[in-house]
């Protein structure tokens, strides 16, 4: 009997200690309001600056949004960090370290650190809208950053958008996100899938006036796919296409698909896929002779191409959304050496690190100009207000406004020459 | 006519892939009665010791094949006598699918951790995997030719072992009747082990001699797995054999159907396929209804 009672006694201590817990939790917005109003107040006492007592009469008014505190800003990131894309999310996720390490160690942006949250989702759709719940319902975030992949945001994105929760620069295209009507708290730099292959359509056309060229499509069965096609039927070289093929994330070979490019005579493939399975392609077209100009997406521009494919890899040429990431201008060796010093392998610099990178950038002067009264009307409105923003050559410089989130609309040309991606043309429309 | 043959020989290739894996899994449920979700983890983990003790520690190439799958088996006793083995003597099924999804979840993060997400390539003496020979209008891989015998041999070793040996003899009277087999004097706990030993080792050869055609990364067995799965299921999951016919026909069927069946369906059409045949014949291709009631 007296056992059970120190039982029940012991339970209802953990309960204590749990509900106690998350009562802090709860009055983690309201603490950060009052003691806002608090230091507001005694900034305005201290000043006879009548200008100054109205932005402090302002900052008390301030109701900062949900993942924001007088010292923090909480951001959540869904992930693959295992399955065959884990080396795209740890890249990005060792980019995100280096904003947040950059941002902080810089004293914060208006007094607040930036802090961030990593889910894991195995590029499983399922799984990114779990995550999206528990960064939204449990973790309480500020917004959803640098997530990877069009079907994996798919899936959440009206989660993010039902909690009032921005969702910044993913590396995901699909061309609905970018509607700002349907999706007003997305903010991007990377192009669609569409754009990227309606850019490759209009660069061979204007490229190779000579050839006779043939192309093959190569692409993902999914929504991201059907797009990369309709992009290329809209390019100047919709003529050009003979095959179309799609590839499944389970697949082993790609040798199928090789044959059928083979039968329909192509000089020029488009393969839609990361950079792991470009470097299969090429392996697997060199097995079986197929003689044609490869051209990878955004993700197949990265070092790990070249090592995995080797020599294969030797002039076959990207369509990307961002500069190469070995190229020599003052954004990209910010960026190699503030990765490199994080502990980055060679194989991590390429566009999943670029792209969170670069969206870091973005972020970090959207929060700037927020100012301290950091909600999400304010900062949507500061992101819109950003023009012509220079991000030391890694994109032509980015503009927003109220009717467009994304702020790069080009895409860039670029060839392997003795092991490294090199650009041929910046800017491709 | 080349075209076909060529198309066919893509096929067989990932079809050895299926039909290890799928034989490694009958393996262990044929006798065992369990199924182990761990198997395509374990079987890349062994791809990823034979690349770190030849590339990261300079041991030779055959050396570093050797002692990975010494660790392996080495690592199959612990993972079977101190997670499996005290589970079985409960008798429940459930709690044991569990515990290999665990293993399978640990030995997935314990790869990450120690090997990281970034794909490797499994460098092979001579590069021979950038070979291609030209015959006629046929092209051949020199790995893929490498493949293939090593599937030969691992399917003879395996029959052999079922079919010579004593501990094959135990294997087959448990896969019979488990309590017939015990008290002919068959003792369960030491077939068990040597089945899971002989499975894991199966796996791990698959997972060597396909790290350079897919890549060493981590989960790049899992794909493998699945499809092996699949393979056992079509075979009926009781019959060695067919599990192995399981994985080539299914590697067959992804082939054909990618190059002719219309874009939009053809990477879902070979799944298709092995729906209605297991409508039609649902304990599989190649076991008898009576096997599985009985199970």
């Amino acid at each position: 009997m007296k056992n059970k009672l120190w039982k029940l006694l012991a339970l209802l201590a953990v309960f204590g200690l749990l509900a106690a817990g998350c009562g802090d939790d709860d009055d983690d917005a309201s603490s950060s309001a009052s003691s806002d109003s608090a230091s507001a107040s005694e900034s305005a006492s201290d000043s006879s600056d009548s200008a100054s007592a109205s932005e402090a009469a302002e900052e008390e008014e301030c109701e900062v949004a949900r993942g924001v505190s007088d010292t923090e800003i909480l951001f959540g990131s869904s992930q693959p960090m295992t399955g065959n894309l884990a080396a795209l999310g740890e890249a990005a996720v060792l980019a995100m370290e280096v904003t947040r390490d950059r941002i902080n160690d810089g004293g914060g942006i208006h007094g607040r650190n930036i802090r961030f949250i990593v889910q894991d989702d195995a590029y499983n759709p399922e799984l990114t809208t779990s995550n999206a719940q528990y960064f939204i319902d449990q973790e309480k975030v500020f917004a959803i950053w640098a997530s990877i992949g069009s079907a994996p945001l798919k899936a959440a994105i009206g989660i993010h958008d039902e909690g009032n929760t921005p969702t910044l620069f993913p590396w995901a295209q699909d061309l609905s996100f970018y509607d700002v009507d349907a999706h007003p708290l997305f903010f991007s730099v990377n192009p669609s899938a569409y754009a990227q292959t309606k850019g490759f359509g209009n660069y061979l056309v204007e490229n190779y006036p000579d050839e006779e060229l043939a192309v093959g499509l190569m692409t993902i069965n999914s929504v991201d796919g059907e797009q990369t096609v309709d992009g290329f039927k809209d390019s100047d070289g919709a003529d050009l296409l003979v095959d179309e093929q799609t590839w499944e994330r389970d697949s082993t070979t790609y040798g199928p698909q090789i044959l059928s490019f083979i039968d329909s005579g192509v000089t020029d493939v488009y393969v839609g896929t990361g950079d792991t399975q470009f470097a299969q392609f090429l392996l697997e077209s060199d097995q079986l002779g197929l003689e044609a100009r490869f051209w990878g997406s955004t993700g197949t521009i990265s070092q790990n191409t070249i090592d995995l494919a080797g020599e294969l890899s030797e002039g076959a040429l990207g369509v990307n959304v961002i500069s190469s990431a070995t190229a020599d201008k003052p954004g990209i060796n910010a960026y190699k050496e503030a990765m490199l010093a994080a502990g980055a392998e060679d194989a991590q610099l390429g566009t999943a690190s670029l792209l969170a990178y670069t969206g870091g950038l973005v972020l970090e002067e959207m929060l700037e100009r927020t100012g301290p009264c950091l909600t999400v009307e304010n900062f949507v409105a500061a992101g819109e207000s950003i023009k012509d923003f220079d991000t030391g050559g890694i994109m032509r410089p980015l503009n927003f406004s109220a009717d467009n989130h994304l702020g790069n609309n080009d895409v860039i040309i670029l060839e392997v020459v003795n092991g490294e991606w090199v650009e041929l043309v910046i800017g491709q429309e | 006519m080349t075209e076909y043959i060529q198309l066919a020989w893509q096929g067989l290739v990932s079809g050895f892939a299926y039909a290890l894996i799928g034989l490694a899994l009958v393996m262990v449920f044929k006798t065992a009665r369990i199924l182990n979700f761990a198997a395509g983890t374990m079987a890349g983990v062994t791809g990823f010791l034979a690349h770190w003790w030849a590339a990261d520690q300079g041991m030779p190439f055959g050396v570093a094949i050797v002692f990975a799958m010494i660790l392996t088996a080495a690592g199959t006793y612990v993972i079977e006598r101190l997670t499996v083995r005290p589970l079985v003597k409960l008798g429940d099924f459930l709690p044991i699918v569990i515990m290999t999804l665990g293993i399978e979840v640990l030995l997935a993060n314990v790869s990450l951790l120690w090997w990281g997400g970034t794909a490797r390539r499994y460098r092979v003496p001579g590069d021979i995997d950038r070979i291609n020979w030209i015959i006629g209008d046929f092209r051949l891989n020199a790995w893929h030719v490498v493949v293939a015998a090593t599937t030969f041999v691992t399917l003879s070793i395996v029959g052999y072992i079922i079919n010579q040996t004593e501990l094959g003899l135990g294997m087959k009277a448990f896969a019979e009747d488990q309590d017939a087999a015990k008290l002919m004097g068959v003792k369960e706990s030491t077939v068990s082990i040597y089945t899971w030993v002989l499975s894991a080792l199966v796996g791990g050869v698959t997972g060597i001699v396909f790290a350079p055609v897919l890549f060493l990364q981590q989960d790049y067995m899992n794909i493998i797995f699945i499809k092996g799965f699949v393979a056992a299921i079509l075979g009926g999951f009781l019959s060695l054999s067919g599990g192995v016919a399981g994985g080539l026909l299914l590697g067959e069927l992804e082939a054909f159907t990618i190059k002719w069946a219309p874009r939009e369906i053809a990477a879902a059409l070979p799944v298709v396929i092995v729906f209605i045949i297991l409508l039609i014949r649902p304990h599989g291709l190649f076991t008898r209804a009576k096997q599985h009631e009985r199970v």
